[in-house]
């Protein structure tokens, strides 16, 4: 499949959990529980679930950033995980990160150029002869003034470090990025000037996104797919208008009815959640949302229910159909 | 209706090595028995400033409220003594904050920090305190209050803790509570109970609730008169039905257009429309109107008078030259 850049299949993480000095192993979490999912070439998918969920730590492994516990993960059609050295360095060129909070994401002891500059250093053994023309070309595609070079961090606003972020992420002409709650530090009049630079860039350097999120506003906004993560697991997956216009599992109505609406007099029927989200370490018998869903029967706390298919490329795991 | 709170063009400065920042100038805003009023505005608006003014806990130096009045049901909390002030903290008005774990001690158990609230407002002894304490824990849905009465704050979640607070600040059932963020650090279906919380615990006490937040989402989930602030003052306060229907102030218009899916569905080839630039500085605000910069309906008065907050339209107030009759 060529238009495959990402595919993840039965990807697991399990952190020990560790008792106290010397006491040894008490358990694991389960921070992913066997993910699959592909993203296609240029496309954003959006990745949302509540603190906790799991999307954070799969962005951490797509970055290579830590070992998964199983399961692979294949770029372009070659699996990643084994890759050592010159390869992963390459590899690492190719896929780059955005992060949420622009002001301990970014070196305060160096200068905005050094700071977009850096991945250039270190992957271009030619980087002497182009770097400061590249830097400005990236600062002026960003929406910053190339004289601003000099400035360090403190000096930029939390939308302007967040532009410098961003032209790190892009130096080196890579083809996927991982979006970590980029817009969640800001606020919301920055949030969419942020938003619109990630849409310009993408249709500009035909970039493929995964955006993870909390806020499903802004995951409906950017995503042309949605997964929705629940305790490790992926729990629905499908194209943007189908997830959030026909939500298949009750926890994703859930996180839509906790959209804001337009007007306050339209208020509809919330449907308010009782309960936390349990902890992955003892995550629940069968259906890992059982103890919350207002709609659960017999079976929910019995069998666990896999992903199948709702619609055209629209997926839910879930008892109820 | 009678206003459990009245402020009138309260100010509040500081003074720092860049000059003197007015971080609140000149607000007024009223708050309903038993309403929730709301409080929107982005970081840096002066929407926490005020809320500290109000409970009179703005850190002096570097600030002081420098003019203007506040009425909790008549009195002027203005020129209380710091022992008067004490005995209405907690008692008439009660605060919630943005962080539950760093605004509960971490080395009482929770039974003993709501009931000490009790203890020292109600004269409660300490045996009936706790009794109360654990009463308030079961009102706001904590499962097995008497047992959890005993933890510590490290030992509930995020949510748990913000149910504590609560639990503080309503104990002395007070005439108003100020809410500064309270869902903020929440998920959102976390942030669903306990607005929902909230709601259902001011229609039993009566309490009215000032809700600050930057969420205009909040603010149409659960507040029933809306004031807007940009760049230390008051630029739009309306009911929240009104201004979600036909904002006036251009910050206001700019603020809901740049939210994804609050005003229009917007596709995916949609880019969303932004206020450009950023707030201004405080300490160096320029003459004429604060927004005049990123106002995209700006003209020449702008520039040269600070407009006025003037009443639009029955319970709409807007400070805006495009509504002022010197066009």
């Amino acid at each position: 499949m060529n238009d495959t850049l990402l595919e993840i299949r039965g990807l697991k993480k399990y952190f020990p959990l560790r008792g106290g000095f010397l006491s040894g192993e008490r358990g694991t979490i389960r921070a992913l529980d066997g993910i699959d999912m592909e993203i296609r070439r240029g496309e954003t998918m959006g990745l949302v679930g509540e603190s906790g969920c799991g999307k954070t730590t799969l962005g951490r492994l797509i970055m290579r950033l830590e070992k998964p516990t199983a399961g692979s993960i294949r770029f372009a059609g070659e699996e990643i995980l084994g890759w050592k050295g010159a390869a992963l360095k390459a590899y690492r060129g190719k896929v780059q990160m955005i992060f949420q909070d622009p002001y301990s994401s970014l070196n305060p002891r160096k200068t905005a150029g050094s700071i977009i500059g850096e991945p250039l250093v270190i992957h271009d053994p030619e980087w002497r002869g182009k770097r400061k023309a590249r830097l400005a070309e990236l600062m002026s595609v960003v929406g910053l003034d190339a004289e601003q070079m000099t400035r360090y961090p403190h000096e930029f606003s939390g939308g302007q470090r967040q532009r410098i972020g961003i032209a790190r992420a892009l130096i080196l002409n890579p083809s996927l990025i991982v979006a970590d709650e980029p817009v969640s530090a800001l606020d919301v009049s920055i949030q969419a000037q942020i938003l619109n630079l990630m849409k310009r860039l993408q249709r500009d350097f035909a970039l493929t996104y995964l955006l993870i999120t909390h806020d499903l506003g802004v995951v409906r906004h950017m995503s042309d797919r949605i997964a929705v993560m629940y305790l490790g697991k992926i729990v629905e997956l499908g194209a943007a208008e189908a997830v959030c216009g026909r939500p298949a599992h009750p926890y994703t109505e859930a996180l839509i009815s906790a959209i804001p609406v337009s007007d306050p007099t339209g208020r509809k029927e919330r449907v308010i959640l009782t309960g936390e989200m349990p902890s992955p370490a003892a995550p629940p018998p069968g259906c890992a949302f059982h103890p919350r869903c207002p709609y659960r029967n017999g079976v929910c706390d019995q069998t666990e229910p896999i992903l199948h298919q709702r619609g055209a490329g629209h997926w839910a795991a879930c008892h109820k159909s | 209706m009678h206003a459990v709170l009245e402020i009138t063009d309260l100010r509040t400065r500081f003074d720092t090595e860049r000059g003197t920042v007015r971080a609140v100038d000149g607000v007024d805003l009223k708050a309903v028995a038993g309403q929730t009023l709301g409080v929107v505005g982005e970081s840096g608006c002066g929407k926490t400033v005020l809320a500290l003014s109000i409970m009179r806990l703005v850190p002096s130096p570097p600030g002081r409220i420098v003019g203007g009045s506040i009425l909790l049901n008549g009195r002027e909390l203005l020129d209380l003594s710091a022992e008067e002030m004490r005995g209405v903290r907690g008692r008439d008005i009660s605060m919630i904050f943005q962080e539950p774990m760093t605004s509960l001690n971490p080395v009482f158990r929770i039974g003993e920090q709501i009931a000490e609230v009790l203890r020292l407002h109600q004269n409660l002894e300490r045996r009936q305190a706790l009794a109360a304490s654990v009463e308030m824990l079961r009102m706001v849905g904590i499962p097995c209050p008497e047992a959890r009465a005993k933890d510590y704050p490290h030992q509930l979640s995020g949510g748990m803790r913000q149910r504590v607070m609560i639990a503080i600040a309503l104990a002395c059932r007070p005439r108003l509570m100020l809410a500064d963020e309270p869902t903020t650090a929440l998920d959102v279906t976390i942030q669903a109970q306990m607005l929902d919380l909230i709601g259902r615990l001011q229609s039993e006490t009566g309490t009215s609730v000032i809700l600050i937040t930057h969420d205009l989402g909040v603010i149409a989930e659960a507040t029933r008169d809306v004031a807007v602030m940009y760049a230390g003052q008051i630029v739009e306060s309306s009911p929240t039905r009104e201004l979600f229907s036909a904002p006036l102030h251009p910050y206001s218009v700019g603020l809901m257009d740049s939210i994804p899916g609050l005003r229009a569905q917007t596709g995916r080839n949609d880019m969303l429309s932004v206020i450009p630039g950023t707030v201004p500085a405080l300490s160096d605000l320029s003459a004429g109107c604060r927004f005049k910069d990123r106002c995209p309906d700006v003209f020449s008065n702008c520039r040269e008078k600070e407009p006025v907050i003037t009443e639009q339209s029955p319970g709409r107030f807007v400070r805006c030259w495009k509504y002022g009759d010197c066009r």
